[in-house]
């Protein structure tokens, strides 16, 4: 599934929110969004569109919950059906992903999870520091700008710098509220191979870290 | 007589069991993998042994698998098992096991392989032995899952899981040895409660399947019956934080019950209790204790776990980084030179 890597970007870029200063170049949304990001003590949106995997459109629609200070981010799946209900819990130290058919929750170590599931290059090990993280292996620049102020949507580009994959992640930050508000993953043909709306996009709604943490109890437990 | 090469062997054994994974793990594993330690000793009703005292290391990892070894006065064991999430969409996982039993000389070997991708669950495992499964853990006839009491024989499993829809899960087992069934059955859930409905049929056992399963915060509450010629059931109870000590750590409790009277090639009642206390987080590890019993009488087990270093790594401090402010100068993605003062460039 190749809109794995992908999806790694936009969850880094998605936890990315809200600014002050008006940003004018790929680097500064960047590092406003990262500020603000910083202040922010918990984020959650839902992310909900279709993807394209090379076996035809499918339904994608996934929450994600993130505490910033703690490095901890939790997505819970909606859709597809075969995904429906997995949750995927990361922080700097581990993976944990409950599989739902089967009851079980693997825990893998991050930078063995983004090593050997090659997400994009990214470590995501460098949740703290998500902008030098995403820096360092991609190339962000802006393309474009929509609407009139105080409501413009600035499109980003990010390419990784390796050629990874070949493909680009646009991410859509809207100006009112400095929050992403659309993601579109290009294959290296130039396809559009996902296109995904970010909807109830909430910030400091009070989240903990034991609820983002929850997974069933009785699930077994598969190390590494 | 296997009591002098005993004598000499499980010291010698215990020696190499106890020492060769704390050199390892102050060299090879010199990045402190969790390696668990598990000391157990058991009683049951009847027999010429009652007792059985046995050490063992789990959780040893060497080139990506995890190794166990253990030894106690009835059989040597090992084992091996192999897992490779699959980020999001799955897990594939295989394992060994094989144990040479001292009494009467015969081995036990089993091993299996799994997987999960998407909407699709399947495993498989296979077993044979040469002598019987009480020879290697008395208490094991009454497990749950119950092992064939033959001193000699051969198994095979299969089971394969589907998700129909979010909500519905199809799931074909079958069991090919002493007494071979195949079964049937869909799972619906809805919220708390899962519903189950299908069919089963083998050698001496056809009927009809029903159970539900009722998942609370603090616990998981199943029933399953067979209905048929023969009927038969299970009850089982798992409640992993239902006595919370602090925070962190719960005393783990689990039971279960089945009657299942068309076993020919296993005991058909069974039943079991366990606890698991963690000893607080200033002593490490865990005391277990364990009831079993059944048709032919019952024992107790009492055991203690530890993973040295995992006190002082869980429960693990939330990590609190000073503000690292992003540097602009990072990465030269954009020129310096360019100033933002002007509007963005227009959309292409």
């Amino acid at each position: 599934m190749r809109i794995f890597p992908s999806l790694a970007v936009l969850g880094v870029l998605g936890a990315l929110s809200l600014s002050v200063a008006q940003a004018q170049t790929a680097d500064d949304i960047l590092n406003n969004l990262a500020s603000a990001q910083k202040s922010a003590k918990d984020i959650s949106f839902r992310i909900s569109g279709s993807a394209d995997q090379g076996g035809g459109v499918q339904k994608l629609d996934l929450n994600v919950q993130t505490i910033p200070a703690s490095n901890l981010a939790r997505l819970v799946f909606n859709a597809p059906d075969a995904l429906a209900d997995n949750v995927v819990i990361l922080d700097n130290k581990e993976v944990r992903n409950y599989l739902y058919l089967t009851n079980q929750v693997t825990v893998t170590s991050t930078s063995k999870a983004a090593g050997g599931q090659d997400l994009g290059g990214l470590d995501l090990s460098q949740l703290s520091n998500l902008v030098t993280a995403l820096k360092t292996r991609y190339d962000v620049k802006l393309i474009g700008t929509s609407g009139a102020a105080p409501n413009r949507v600035y499109q980003l580009e990010a390419s990784p710098k390796t050629g990874v994959q070949g493909g680009k992640t646009r991410v859509f930050v809207g100006e009112n509220g400095w929050r992403p508000t659309r993601f579109q993953l290009i294959d290296g043909g130039g396809k559009n191979v996902a296109d995904l709306n970010v909807s109830e996009y909430k910030v400091n709604s009070g989240l903990s870290v034991a609820r983002l943490r929850q997974l069933p109890k009785d699930a077994q437990i598969i190390r590494q | 007589m296997t009591a002098p090469t005993l004598r000499l062997r499980l010291p010698v054994l215990l020696k190499a069991l106890l020492l060769g994974p704390a050199l390892f793990g102050t060299t090879l594993f010199s990045r402190a993998q969790a390696v668990t330690y598990d000391f157990s000793t058991s009683a049951v009703s009847g027999g010429s042994q009652p007792f059985t005292v046995r050490a063992g290391v789990s959780d040893v990892l060497l080139g990506g698998n995890r190794f166990s070894l253990a030894v106690s006065n009835r059989a040597a064991e090992v084992g091996a098992v192999r897992n490779q999430p699959l980020l999001t969409i799955g897990t594939v996982n295989l394992n060994l096991n094989a144990a040479y039993v001292f009494a009467q000389p015969g081995v036990r070997l089993a091993a299996g392989a799994g997987g999960t991708l998407g909407p699709v669950a399947l495993s498989a495992s296979g077993e044979f032995w040469s002598t019987p499964a009480a020879d290697q853990e008395p208490l094991s006839v009454w497990n749950l899952v119950a092992p064939a009491v033959s001193p000699l024989g051969a198994q095979a499993n299969l089971e394969a899981r589907y998700r129909v829809s979010r909500t519905l899960i199809a799931t074909l087992s079958g069991e090919l040895g002493a007494q071979s069934r195949v079964s049937l059955s869909g799972e619906w859930r809805s919220g708390d409660l899962s519903y189950r409905l299908g069919a089963a049929g083998g050698v001496n056992v056809l009927g009809a399947l029903a159970g539900v399963t009722y998942r609370a915060d603090a616990f998981t509450f199943s029933a399953d019956a067979l209905l048929g010629r023969t009927s038969g059931g299970t009850l089982s109870l798992d409640a992993p934080a239902l006595i919370a000590l602090n925070d962190e750590q719960a005393i783990d409790l689990s039971a279960y019950l089945t009657y299942e009277p068309w076993r020919s090639a296993a005991l058909p009642l069974r039943y079991g209790l366990d606890a698991d206390v963690p000893l607080g987080q200033v002593v490490d590890g865990h005391l277990k204790l364990g009831l079993r019993g059944g048709s032919g009488g019952l024992g107790v087990r009492a055991g203690y776990t530890f993973t040295p270093g995992a006190a002082t790594q869980t429960p693990e401090p939330e990590p609190v980084d000073p503000p690292a402010e992003p540097s602009p100068t990072d990465q030269p993605t954009t020129p310096a030179t360019t100033q933002p003062t002007t509007e963005p460039p227009a959309q292409p």
